[in-house]
């Protein structure tokens, strides 16, 4: 019975959502602020059951003097609350700082050797001997020409010319359009992984309306 | 020299045609007049009665008539105090200059009482009047007057210096009759502005009627009349003012006039008004007693040692006036305009025919009118008393002083002040120039940009602006429509356009064999599943996520779930539980931990790489992680067997990938992803740090064959998947056409030729 009454209501909120097929409508409004309202409340219990009371008040609470270490975090927090006021939103800096300075450090570490050295390295094993093959080393030009072409086209030093305003050099030229192409191969295949992914949740959402109808049918 | 009028008020020269002062504007007495470049000394407003005295002659009826009142209250007083017996003061001066500082305050306190200085002094015109005066005269001989009222100055210079010999008329005073009792005396009025020290005697002003009038001996008041005929007498109309001199009084004269003075009865009757009484200047005067009804000791009004006493104390407290902080400047400012007042000029305060004897011993004002008038000196303390500054009105500076009014009711005069300040005057603005002043650098630097905005503006040319017709509702809705009825025919008929894919990509191939590894393997494999996937986004992934934990569970793996979505948790719980129910031998409970949420994002996952003891504390049941099986002889990451990532966003992905995989790159990396991250992490898996990776639903389609599952819900929603898809692909296209009708040219109609 329980489980019916929420199918029933995941159907009305579903097909409040659909409707905004019709255009902007206040049931489809009255399903995304119920949305947003149960998204951010169970995101607070989360946050408070997950995080600060296992993991910053009740290690006070236990030990205060083996982890007072926790205090510095305590602190930080508090004073980031600062930065709901204009006046003492100066006293959530710090804390801010920590944040932006720590997140900042993570990402372009794990950039440069998660990513960038890790591509550029995989782009070249084309060309080794091991891999072989004249398939592999066509991919790989490709591969290669993709990626040099693609970097072309963020290219836009150039040079003036009278008359005819400032131009990049012929070969960057080329380049560069043919990038364009690459780019534009990338944007086209996101977009449909995209519509792919969209168009899957709609068949999920349209199964789950028929089973639903499907219960009511004796 | 120019004749000039020297204004009473400010003491500064003015034509003598001007009737009012062109500097501060008062009334300039006529006949005072006097050549330029007198004596360089002080000179000082006379009283009127003193400018006027000497041209009594020629005053009119009517002027006669405007006789101060005190002046008036004083003859009444001296009528009715004719026979009166009231005891007398010192009346005379002991000093000239004192006399003269006397006259001048009191033309001030007549000015303050609101009457112009320049008005002659005037007096009665009938013969009554005259025999009033003549009768005042008569009552300053008697001894027992008291017209006269002395106030002596707290500080005085001392008329007589060191080494030098008193003049007759002090010595003659230091045989005068006592002063009056202090009984009935009253303290005299003060004057509104200077206190004066000595009043003549017949410039006391009545403060009552009651007051009477001590008769003098005619002969002393006539002496000491006469003796301002002698020097410095007042200056008449024509002279202009000018210091005067107090008249020289001789020593017999004075002796004569003390001596009756000395047999006056100083004491008043009782009932009898008091005579004002001079402020004691002597400490032996100071302690008599003060009050009506007291008799005193008639006193000399000076002795000898006394005298000498006291001119030596008024010598002292000269001096130290003169050393005091006051600001000392001179009461009256020398006009060096103003001539020596001219004993032609000068005329005693009286003159009538009938002049005392003692007056008319001294030499006339006519007589002396060729003499030119001594400019007296003024005293410190009376400087010291009245600063200048503060009452002489400052005069306007004017640049130059020669100019001549050219036109005007002023016209031909000079040193006319201005009607209106320079400030005020009107004059017409400068005219600037309009143009802007631009130099030959700037010139340059303004055609190099213009030239640079025009080869920009030439290269681009104009902006094409195209107008997109908003698609309407209809054609939304006609879309929508029609792709729910395609997905619902799919869904209900379950009529796939094609069977499974057969083409398996590498990824997913790879995927299938890291899991079957994990599976085969004799030991029960340690396997971390981290979740980072919106709810959302769940059911793409549903099917291949179940069909993983089911096979690992199958293989009685101990699995331990992670999530850095709040909500990746709560659906990690679900999908454990629904696959649990696939494989009922499975003892979830225990060899399944779910570790709840990790917060930090980023640096969430940096932790949990490199310190994961601290980023695993507690379960989502809130128990400690690290007790739990899965979790049991884990020290590291390396612990685990595989690392399985489920996510929706290639971003995320891509986090875990940078700082988890990196941490553990001997373990196999393995990813279950939507539809729209496979693009973007495809090549992590084709540089190695993913082992493996199912996208979308037909992933999931090609791992169930692979695995040799039913497929559960993927065969179910294939049909409507190949379906939806072609009608996207066909939408798409016409929409291309369509497009591409409408940007090509329009092919030109050819006129057929008649």
């Amino acid at each position: 019975m329980t489980e019916a009454i929420w199918t029933l209501i995941a159907f009305t909120l579903t097909l409040a959502i659909l409707s905004y097929a019709l255009g902007d409508n206040p049931l489809f409004r009255i399903a995304s602020y119920l949305f947003v309202g149960v998204s951010t409340g169970y995101l607070a219990v989360i946050f408070i059951n997950q995080v600060l009371l296992p993991r910053l008040i009740e290690p006070l609470m236990s030990d205060p003097a083996g982890n007072s270490l926790l205090l510095i975090p305590l602190v930080l927090s508090v004073l980031l609350l600062a930065k709901l006021s204009p006046r003492l939103s100066f006293l959530g800096s710090p804390s801010m700082a920590f944040l932006v300075g720590v997140g900042a450090a993570v990402a372009i570490s794990g950039a440069l050797f998660g990513t960038l050295f890790t591509q550029v390295r995989a782009a070249g094993l084309a060309f080794t001997p091991s891999q072989g093959g004249i398939s592999n080393w066509a991919g790989g030009l490709i591969l290669l020409l993709g990626t040099i072409t693609t970097l072309a086209y963020f290219q836009f030093t150039g040079q003036a010319h009278p008359g005819r305003g400032i131009l990049r050099p012929r070969w960057v030229e080329v380049l560069a359009r043919t990038g364009q192409v690459f780019i534009a191969i990338t944007l086209g295949g996101f977009f449909a992984g995209v519509l792919l992914t969209s168009l899957t949740l709609l068949i999920d959402r349209l199964n789950f309306i028929i089973q639903f109808f499907k219960t009511l049918i004796p | 020299m120019m004749e000039v009028i020297t204004c009473p008020e400010c003491g500064k020269p003015n034509p003598v045609e001007n009737v009012r002062c062109q500097w501060c504007g008062a009334i300039l007495s006529t006949g005072t007049s006097h050549a330029q470049g007198s004596a360089s000394e002080e000179a000082f407003d006379l009283p009127d009665w003193l400018k006027e005295a000497g041209d009594f002659s020629s005053q009119s009826a009517e002027e006669r008539e405007e006789l101060p009142d005190w002046l008036a209250e004083l003859r009444e007083q001296g009528e009715s105090l004719i026979s009166a017996e009231a005891p007398a003061e010192e009346l005379f001066s002991l000093d000239d200059k004192r006399a003269e500082t006397e006259e001048q305050s009191l033309s001030s306190a007549q000015e303050s009482q609101g009457e112009p200085s320049s008005q002659p002094f005037i007096f009665p015109e009938d013969s009554a009047s005259e025999s009033a005066l003549s009768d005042w005269l008569a009552q300053l001989r008697t001894p027992d007057s008291a017209a006269f009222s002395e106030t002596v100055p707290p500080t005085m210079e001392s008329p007589v210096e060191e080494g030098e010999t008193p003049p007759e008329w002090l010595e003659a005073l230091r045989g005068e009759a006592p002063i009056t009792s202090s009984e009935q005396l009253e303290p005299a009025e003060p004057l509104p502005e200077i206190e004066i020290p000595h009043v003549p005697p017949f410039e006391i002003p009545a403060s009552s009627d009651e007051e009477k009038t001590i008769p003098l001996d005619e002969t002393l008041a006539e002496a000491w009349l006469g003796s301002f005929e002698d020097t410095s007498m007042p200056p008449t109309q024509e002279e202009g003012p000018g210091v005067t001199e107090m008249p020289l009084i001789s020593e017999t004269e004075s002796n004569a006039w003390l001596e009756n003075l000395e047999s006056l009865s100083l004491l008043p009757e009782e009932g009898e008004t008091s005579i004002t009484k001079a402020p004691s200047s002597t400490p032996e005067e100071a302690q008599e007693p003060e009050g009506p009804g007291e008799e005193q000791e008639f006193i000399p009004p000076f002795s000898d040692e006394e005298f000498i006493e006291w001119l030596n104390r008024l010598e002292v407290e000269s001096q130290s006036t003169k050393e005091s902080d006051l600001p000392h400047a001179p009461a009256f400012v020398e006009d060096l305009s103003e001539a020596p007042a001219s004993e032609a000029q000068t005329a005693p305060p009286f003159i009538g025919e009938d002049l005392p004897e003692w007056l008319a011993e001294e030499e006339p004002a006519g007589e002396s009118a060729e003499t030119p008038a001594q400019m007296a000196q003024l005293p410190e303390w009376l400087g010291a008393m009245r600063p200048v500054e503060a009452v002489i009105p400052t005069s306007p500076v004017l640049e130059e002083d020669n100019h001549v009014e050219t036109s005007g009711p002023l016209a031909g005069y000079q040193g006319v002040l201005p009607g209106e300040p320079e400030a005020l005057r009107y004059s017409r603005p400068p005219a600037h120039a309009v143009r802007l002043s631009v130099s030959e650098k700037q010139r340059a630097y303004a055609a190099l940009l213009q030239g640079l905005l025009s080869e920009e503006a030439e290269r681009t040319g104009p902006a094409v602006t195209t107008t997109r017709e908003k698609p309407g509702i209809g054609l939304r809705l006609a879309v929508t429509l029609l792709l729910f009825a395609v997905l619902i025919a799919g869904l209900l008929l379950n009529v796939p356009l094609t069977g499974l894919p057969n083409l398996y990509p590498s990824e997913t191939v790879a995927f299938t064999t890291a899991i079957r590894e994990l599976v085969t393997n004799a030991a029960p494999p340690r396997v971390f599943i981290g979740i980072d996937i919106e709810p959302g986004f769940s059911p793409e992934l549903n099917q291949a996520t179940m069909d993983v934990l089911s096979e690992l569970m199958r293989a009685n793996a101990r699995i331990a779930v992670l999530s850095t979505q709040p909500a990746g948790a709560a659906l990690a719980e679900a999908w454990i539980q629904n696959a649990a129910n696939r494989v009922p031998d499975y003892a979830s409970e225990d060899l399944v931990a779910n570790l709840g949420y990790l917060a930090g994002d980023i640096s969430g996952l940096a932790s949990l790489a490199r310190h994961p003891a601290l980023a695993l504390q507690y379960t989502f049941a809130g128990e400690r992680a690290w007790n739990t099986q899965p979790l049991i002889g884990v020290n590291s990451l390396a612990d685990f067997n595989a690392f399985i990532l489920i996510t929706d966003s290639g971003d995320r992905a891509r986090a875990w990938i940078e700082q988890v995989q990196s941490a553990i790159p001997e373990r196999p990396f393995l990813v279950i992803s939507s539809a729209q991250a496979g693009p973007y992490l495809l090549p992590y898996y084709q540089s190695g740090q993913v082992s493996g990776m199912v996208t979308g639903m037909a992933g999931s389609a090609v791992f169930s064959q692979l695995m040799h599952t039913s497929g559960g819900q993927t065969v179910l929603l294939w049909g409507a998947y190949q379906w939806g898809i072609m009608l996207v692909i066909i939408l798409i296209s016409f929409g291309v056409i369509y497009g591409l009708l409408q940007a090509s040219p329009k092919p030109r109609h050819s006129k057929r030729k008649p």
